[in-house]
Parts: structure tokens; sequence; C-alpha cells
């Protein structure tokens, strides 16, 4: 019979060790179980005992557990510094890509306005603004949420700070609602902030926790069915 | 199994692994037994430890690593780096200051009779 590492790994997660070293370390007790494995039957040892001795001398999973968790360089950042990864990192990140694609919209606009001339803009360039600004502050914001969620569901990441990067995405995507007003024959084009209201708020949210909190639900069921 | 207390441990399985590969590379496994057999298994651990020692060293750059293919598996194969060799001549002045100084007054001094 060979040794499961299931619960080692699952453990590894739960402690914050990122999943490469994890994987790694469990690659090599693997190799070192086999070594043992063969040195206890070298030895003439009871056939059925062999394994458990070559455990034994492994370590308990609890002690190899402990061993890697309490070093911090193998630490993921969403355990290291978890308000930094699940929640300023996303809010940075959700700015920095709607200013990009503000000013690439502006560009675009001034491009398109440089080659027509004031007043003789094509009709699509409206539908191009308005898309780019709906992709900005409604579907961006639930794609870091989704993102956020695969990260902290894959890591076992506690579910406090993933959940407060969730809402802090909605929330910066429905009060940063950039819209653009394209420039006329006598009139500038201008950027501006429209928050919306809560019920816009609440379809973000939704759209963006909804998948993590499956994720979730459908641990958790499987821990419970597990026990 | 021999379980040594970890209070006494710290920095003593880095120690032992940098000056086990500074002679050649060695595997996993083949750290772990010398270590058995260099120290009369005065000192020895749950064998599987040492990998979480041998990533962190290789990590800060004092060893580094080699997969090879070895009797049809595949194997790790660590080995001391320069920087590895620095780092190995500083921590054996200083555990060799700290034994010096703890066995004074163990059986040194004798100033305050603790043995």
């Amino acid at each position: 019979m060979r040794a499961s590492f299931e619960p080692l790994w699952d453990r590894l997660l739960e402690g914050g060790v990122r999943r490469r070293p994890a994987r790694r370390y469990l690659a090599e007790l693997r190799d070192h179980l086999d070594d043992l494995i063969a040195e206890e039957r070298r030895a003439m040892n009871d056939p059925r005992e062999v394994e458990t001795r070559a455990l034994c001398r492994l370590g308990s999973f609890e002690m190899l557990a402990d061993a890697m968790i309490e070093r911090r360089e193998f630490q993921a950042w969403g355990r290291k510094a978890p308000v930094a990864a699940y929640l300023v990192a996303p809010a940075v990140a959700l700015a920095a890509a709607t200013a990009l694609t503000v000013v690439g919209v502006v560009t675009t606009v001034e491009q398109v306005r440089g080659a027509a001339g004031p007043g003789n803009l094509p009709s699509w360039l409206g539908e191009f603004a308005t898309g780019m600004m709906f992709f900005s502050h409604a579907i961006l914001p639930v794609l870091l949420a989704w993102a956020l969620s695969a990260v902290a569901f894959r890591n076992r990441s506690p579910w406090l700070w993933p959940t407060c990067g969730i809402v802090a995405l909605a929330s910066l995507g429905s009060i940063f609602h950039p819209v653009l007003t394209l420039p006329s024959a006598t009139t500038r084009g201008e950027v501006a902030v429209s928050p919306d209201g809560i019920g816009a708020f609440a379809v973000l949210l939704a759209m963006a926790a909804v998948p993590y909190a499956a994720l979730l639900l459908w641990r958790a069921a499987r821990e419970r069915h597990a026990e | 199994m021999a379980t040594t207390n970890p209070s006494f441990m710290n920095g003593v399985p880095e120690l032992l692994v940098l000056r086990l590969l500074r002679g050649r590379e060695m595997y996993g496994y083949e750290i772990v037994q010398a270590i058995r057999e260099e120290t009369a298994e005065v000192v020895s651990l749950g064998e599987g430890v040492v990998y979480p020692v041998l990533h962190a060293l290789e990590r800060s750059g004092a060893i580094s690593s080699q997969r090879r293919p070895v009797g049809g598996r595949s194997r790790i194969y660590y080995s001391l780096s320069p920087k590895g060799a620095s780092r190995l001549t500083e921590l054996t002045e200083l555990w060799l200051r700290i034994t010096g100084a703890v066995q004074q007054v163990l059986v040194g001094s004798g100033r305050a009779g603790l043995v």
C-alpha cells in the first residue's frame, strides 16, 4: 500500500505554503519514503511493518507540515500579507486598468478626431467609447474578483480578506464609473465620474461574489462528506 | 528514532547540511543518513524535515540543485555554492564560539557550581 500524502498537501496549503514549493516538498518526501522502504526491506524487516516503519522514520505529517509552514520564505503572499494581496493589489490593479482604458479611449478619440476633423466623428466611435467605459467599470471588477477568488480558493486562504477584496472591487467599480462625452463641432469632449446607485452595486457585487461563495460552499460540503 | 530537543537545534541542521555538502554533492536521503552516521545518531530528526532546510538554503543561494536520472529514477542532487562555503565558514566560527562559551560555563569556571 502506498501512503497518501493528501492530508499533508492540504495541511501545507492551509498553512499558507505556496503550491510550487509544497509540490516539490511532497515529491522529495515520496522519493525519500521509497528509499526508506527499500532500506527496511534490505534489513529484512517484517514486510507488513516495512511501510509503517519507513513512515515513522520520515516523520509525522504534523512535524513535516510545521517544518515547512514555519519558514516564511515559502509562504504565499495571501498568507504573509493578506491585506496587500487580497485588498490593496486588486484595487490598485482595477484603478490602473481603468485609467489605462480611459487614456486609451481618449487617445483613440483624439486620433480619429484629428483624421476626420471636428464635428465629423464616425458613429462607431460613440459605441466604442461607451463599450470600453462599461468594460472598465462593470466587466473588469468582476474579472478581477473571479481571478482573486480562484487564487484564494486554490491557496486555501481564509475567506475574510478575499471577501473584503471582492466587496472593494464591486464598490470601486460602481463608484468610479467613468463617463466619456465625445467632442462635437462646438464643444470639447470630457471624462467624468458618475457613481452608480445601490442597485447597480448590488448586481456587480453578486456577479463578483457568487463564484467564490459557490466554491467555498462546495469545499465545505466535500469536507463534510469526507468526514 | 531518537528525538532531539528542538530548542537546541536552531541552525544545527543548516550547519550540518552545509558541512556535508562541502565534500561532495548529495541527495536528501544520503544527507540524512550521513547526519545520522556521522553524529552517531545523537542528532536525529524526522528525516523529511531536512527538505525545508535544503529548499531554504537553495533559495538563499547557499546550495544549488540538479535533477538527475539514477537507476530509472530521478533524484535531486544538492551541491554547495561559493556563497554557501562562506556561510559555512561564518556558521562554523559562530558555533565554535557559542559551544566554547557554553562549555566554559558548564565545566570551566566552576563559579556557580553548575555541574
